[in-house]
């Protein structure tokens, strides 16, 4: 059965363009008018374009180098990042009282991000060499699970509650993926339930407001509700056609805060409806079914799970942050992939995506052979 | 090969539940968005609108104060207010350095106000226009400006203690500003205006200049040429003096109008906070002085009126020293046997002035003095006025008639002094003194405030012998002859007050105010005039501290006012009609000796009488109705002969116009006296000539 050699995954490719297409002309709308503006246009938005330069050219170059290079390079890429935000806690920028960014000269970079990523390299590598069939149980887990809680505690440090959620919620769907014998997953619940008091107890005092926020925005609306209020109204008030490109009171007039990076989606839903999230959400879910399609056909364990941790961790910080704006989940910094203001994220993400692609094109070469 | 198509068997099952899981994601999400923007986006909307759009009330462009020519004393203008939005600043140090040196603050004060944690904090309100653009010029970010509306006061300290000012947020705090805010400030209207997430206006275009109405503009009497000759010899002869203080005003005695009114301390009312409360004062209104001297004329006037003495009678002096009670009453200029009530009033005799009083009783002193309206407010429009102490007959000392008369133990104000003074100029009327002309609303409609006559006080005939009497007191010999002026009659009369001190109920040794009140031309006066000096150091009699500034401030102001002078031949004719000449002719003419009487209007046993006090004896009358026309014209010399005065059903124009004398002359003074040129509030000098 021979097939022609299909270079990439048009299936792909082609929405998530149009998501990147449609990320800019949403985004040139959040940053309109922002400080710095000259005629309107935010040096923000020129960055930004800049950055999907770089991340397409590093999309490309990663979707035909062979992505089972990573495999040696996990360890090595998994220790820097370690480093990295070690680095970062010490004398990173602070921003929202948060330390998260390590400024490199010309531009600010995130290491939190990168975590997402070496995570997913390690584990894969992990899983990978060290198969088992029918499930793990607890002993072979105690490496990955200290691998997911290394980041995971650093990053809670920093502290960036929505990324450490991010990272644990990565790690734990991965480990799932591979599978876990049926005492080991009751055990793995019994501790969770356990620990989640606990957890509440760790909590910084703005994080518990947050999620009583969500529990009651009406409760504080000016004070912890706001952001919760605002971008439901932001939403809501786009109705089924939208108020029109450009003109979405909400964020031009400052009533949604950060509106150009995690409410990026309120921006959206204001000003095209509906009709605007329906066609986000469908071109979210073209690339996400294709993600797991590419897990699926892959041509070995490394590459399975890979693809599938790379396709899940789009899903989670989609899932969050849209559950976010629209008020299902509390308030937490997680941007949406692809749409929201941020060098890092869209750098990674693109990378993501060109391994995505490098699994594609080497999965029918192996058929081939 | 083989295991990895098992990895596939194995994980279709978790594939299955995974896509499981996230269709229900997507399902979540798509019902959340759809139940929010569908179902409830209408609502959402409504509360979108009502966040970004809010009716407020605005206040309305505050209205001008200008002079009885209409030229500008005060007016609002849009200015630059400054505020930071502390989370932008990135460089907070040095934005505090910046704005700190442009708008001359503290760097430490502003630099605290950029660490608050508020979102909104004023920097600086109301800047000027060019501070406010060299800041600009940084582009500083969160550093933020809006529009606010900024009063003016073009000429600086000219009338400030009569204008006022307003508070940052233009509400009146003195002066007219205070007492006409309702009408300057307008009425408050609402405008549905876009505000940001900060609850700020978004200014698109000047919002407040385009669609508000302004408030309502008010004319007042003043006439800042006079002002500015009255407030700059008012100012010099504080300063050469030594005083304390120096009061000025200056009426049109035919309306009550002022022409002007000064106070010295006199303070920049665009920049008010510079200055201690204490210069806020309107002191022509808010103080009150013993009167001392000045208050003679009344005194005497009353018992001519009252008829208890008559002009050619001699009181005895008592040869200076007069004990009544526990007191003695002593005279300063000299020590008089006998006088004549003219020479009391010219050497200012305290004991002939007594003795007057006693003749007419402090019942019928009392009645007098209230009808020239002492004890009471005036009513002018300025705030925080005095009605003075005049106490009732039953808590009279058994020295007040002996006094009162040469005014101690009364105190009046100085807007009293010179209103009760315009009674006596005018022929006996008392008018409401006024300060306002006009009220200009936005829309065109304008509200005279008309001359308000209070009553008669004394007889016309009356305030003849006064008038005479007080031109003897500017003649030689007399204590007021340093107010004597080439060319014209002054008639008026000297005080030199001792101030009371609080503490021991008696009189300071040597502090005093020093006055001089009067008005020329004597027999058809235009101006009433008071100079009050309180507590000279150099020289405190007002015949030589104050009568002098008198002097002064009419040789200019007569002139711009363009009344004729005895000394003028090249008498030229009037061109188009002053201000004071219409409203000298809406008033009833005085009655002078030795010239004919101005007669229009009036009905034909008006005329009569008004020629029988004359001294024309020879009337010839022709028509009936009221008085239209008359030979000779009003107010030229009468040398005998026949006056003959044509009557008509039908008062028309001509009657009006026969008040005017012929010629007019224009003096050369009226152009140089001010030629302050305006191009705006931001050059606020004005060219003082």
């Amino acid at each position: 059965m021979k097939r022609s050699t299909p270079l990439l995954d048009y299936n792909l490719l082609l929405p998530l363009f149009l998501l990147i297409a449609v990320s800019i002309l949403n985004l040139y709308s959040a940053t309109m008018g922002m400080q710095g503006s000259k005629q309107g246009v935010s040096p923000l938005f020129y960055k930004q374009l800049i950055w999907f330069g770089i991340g397409t050219i590093a999309m490309f170059l990663f979707a035909y180098l062979d992505y089972r290079m990573w495999k040696k390079l996990s360890f090595v890429l998994y220790a820097v990042t370690i480093l990295l935000i070690l680095i970062t806690i010490v004398k990173g920028r602070t921003a929202y009282g948060a330390q998260r960014w390590l400024s490199l000269g010309f531009f600010s970079f995130q290491p939190s991000e990168l975590a997402k990523f070496s995570l997913l390299l390690v584990l894969s590598t992990y899983f990978d060499e060290h198969w088992i069939d029918n499930g793990y149980s607890l002993t072979p887990l105690i490496l990955p699970i200290l691998y997911i809680m290394v980041p995971f505690v650093l990053i809670l440090k920093q502290p960036d509650l929505g990324t450490a959620i991010i990272i644990l919620l990565i790690g734990a769907s991965v480990i799932l993926f591979a599978g876990v014998k049926l005492r080991t997953f009751l055990l793995f619940l019994v501790v969770f339930i356990t620990i989640l008091p606990l957890g509440w107890h760790f909590m910084k005092g703005y994080q518990k407001t947050r999620i009583l926020a969500f529990v009651d925005p009406y409760k504080d609306p000016l004070g912890s509700g706001y952001h919760l209020l605002q971008s439901r109204i932001a939403v809501g008030s786009g109705k089924l056609f939208g108020v029109g490109y450009l003109k979405g009171t909400q964020s031009h007039l400052n009533f949604l805060p950060e509106s150009h990076t995690d409410f990026i989606f309120s921006v959206l839903a204001e000003e095209w409806g509906f009709v605007g999230s329906l066609i986000v959400i469908a071109l979210f879910a073209f690339i996400l079914f294709e993600g797991f399609h590419i897990s699926r056909y892959a041509k070995d364990r490394f590459g399975v799970m890979l693809a599938f941790g790379i396709t899940l961790s789009i899903f989670l910080q989609f899932f969050i942050n849209i559950g976010m704006s629209t008020g299902i989940l509390p308030v937490v910094g997680i941007t949406l992939p692809f749409m929201s203001y941020g060098g890092s994220s869209i750098l990674i993400f693109m990378v993501e995506i060109g391994i995505l692609l490098s699994i594609y094109l080497r999965k029918f070469r192996f058929e081939e052979a | 090969m083989d295991s990895v198509k098992r990895i596939h068997e194995q994980h279709l099952v978790r594939l299955f539940i995974i896509y499981l899981c996230i269709m229900a994601g997507f399902a979540v999400v798509l019902s959340k968005a759809f139940y929010l923007e569908v179902i409830k986006g209408r609502r959402y909307a409504e509360l979108a609108r009502k966040q970004y759009s809010r009716e407020v009330t605005l206040l309305p462009a505050r209205g001008l104060i200008m002079d009885r020519d209409g030229r500008i004393l005060a007016q609002s203008v849009l200015v630059d207010s400054f505020y930071a939005d502390p989370a932008k600043i990135k460089n907070k140090s040095r934005t505090a350095i910046i704005t700190g040196n442009i708008l001359k603050l503290n760097a430490d004060t502003v630099l605290k106000k950029l660490e608050s944690d508020r979102q909104f904090v004023w920097i600086k309100r109301l800047v000027d226009p060019d501070t406010a653009r060299k800041l600009m010029q940084y582009h500083l970010p969160g550093i933020y400006s809006l529009k606010e509306y900024r009063r003016y006061y073009p000429d600086l300290k000219l009338a400030s203690n009569v204008l006022g000012f307003v508070g940052i947020d233009s509400n009146g705090l003195a002066g007219i500003e205070l007492s006409l805010n309702g009408y300057l400030s307008g009425t408050p209207f609402s405008a549905v205006i876009d505000v940001d997430g900060r609850n700020s206006p978004i200014y698109t275009g000047d919002l407040t200049d385009d669609v508000s109405p302004s408030g309502d503009s008010v004319v007042t009497t003043l006439d800042l040429n006079i002002q500015f000759i009255l407030q700059e010899a008012l100012k010099k002869a504080v300063a050469e003096q030594e005083a304390k203080k120096g009061i000025g005003i200056i009426m049109n005695p035919a309306t009550g109008g002022i022409l002007a009114m000064a106070s010295i301390p006199d303070f920049n009312p665009n920049v008010y906070r510079d200055y201690p409360m204490s210069v806020f004062k309107d002191t022509a209104v808010e103080n009150t002085y013993e009167p001392g001297s000045i208050f003679k004329p009344f005194v005497i006037s009353s018992a001519l009126d009252a008829g208890v003495i008559s002009p050619n009678e001699k009181i005895f002096c008592e040869d200076g020293h007069y004990k009544v009670y526990n007191i003695v009453i002593k005279d300063a200029e000299g020590d008089f046997n006998m006088l004549s009530i003219g020479d009391i009033l010219k050497y200012s005799s305290n004991i002939g002035a007594a003795k007057i009083g006693e003749k007419l009783g402090s019942t019928s002193l009392y009645r007098y003095l209230r009808q020239f309206g002492f004890g009471s407010q005036t009513g002018i429009e300025l705030p925080g006025e005095s009605p003075g102490i005049l106490n009732p007959v039953d808590k009279w000392s058994g020295v007040s008639i002996d006094t009162i008369p040469f005014g101690q133990g009364v105190s009046a104000t100085p807007i009293q002094l010179v209103t009760a003074m315009s009674a006596i100029a005018n022929g006996g009327l008392l008018l409401a003194p006024r300060i306002i002309k006009e009220i200009r609303k936005p829309d065109g409609r304008v509200q005279t405030f008309q001359p308000v006559i209070r009553r008669r006080v004394i007889s016309g005939h009356t305030a003849r012998i006064m008038t005479d009497m007080m031109i003897g007191v500017v003649n030689d010999g007399g204590t007021g002859i340093n107010a004597a002026m080439n060319g014209y009659t002054v008639a008026g009369k000297t005080g030199t007050a001792q101030i009371p001190d609080p503490l021991t109920g008696t009189y300071y040794k040597n502090r005093f105010v020093a006055s001089f009140l009067g008005f020329v031309p004597a027999h058809n006066p235009k101006i009433v005039m008071l100079i009050m000096l309180v507590d000279p150091q150099k020289n405190p009699y007002g015949g030589s501290s104050a009568a002098p500034v008198f002097k002064d401030v009419a040789e200019k102001v007569l002139p711009y006012l363009g009344v004729p002078s005895k000394l003028n031949i090249m008498a030229m004719p009037s061109g188009e009609p002053s201000s004071v000449d219409i409203e000298q002719a809406q008033f009833n003419g005085i009655t002078q000796t030795g010239f004919v009487p101005d007669f229009a209007g009036k009905t034909m046993r008006a005329v009569l009488k008004q020629a029988k006090q004359a001294g024309i004896s020879d009337v010839v009358i022709k028509g009936s109705g009221y008085a239209v026309d008359q030979s000779p014209r009003s107010y030229t010399p009468y040398s005998g002969g026949p006056v003959r005065v044509l009557f008509s059903m039908k008062m028309g124009m001509q009657g009006g116009r026969v008040v005017r004398s012929g010629t007019r002359y224009i003096p050369q003074a009226k152009k140089s006296v001010y030629s302050g040129k305006r191009d705006g509030p931001h050059s606020m000098k004005a060219t003082k000539g």
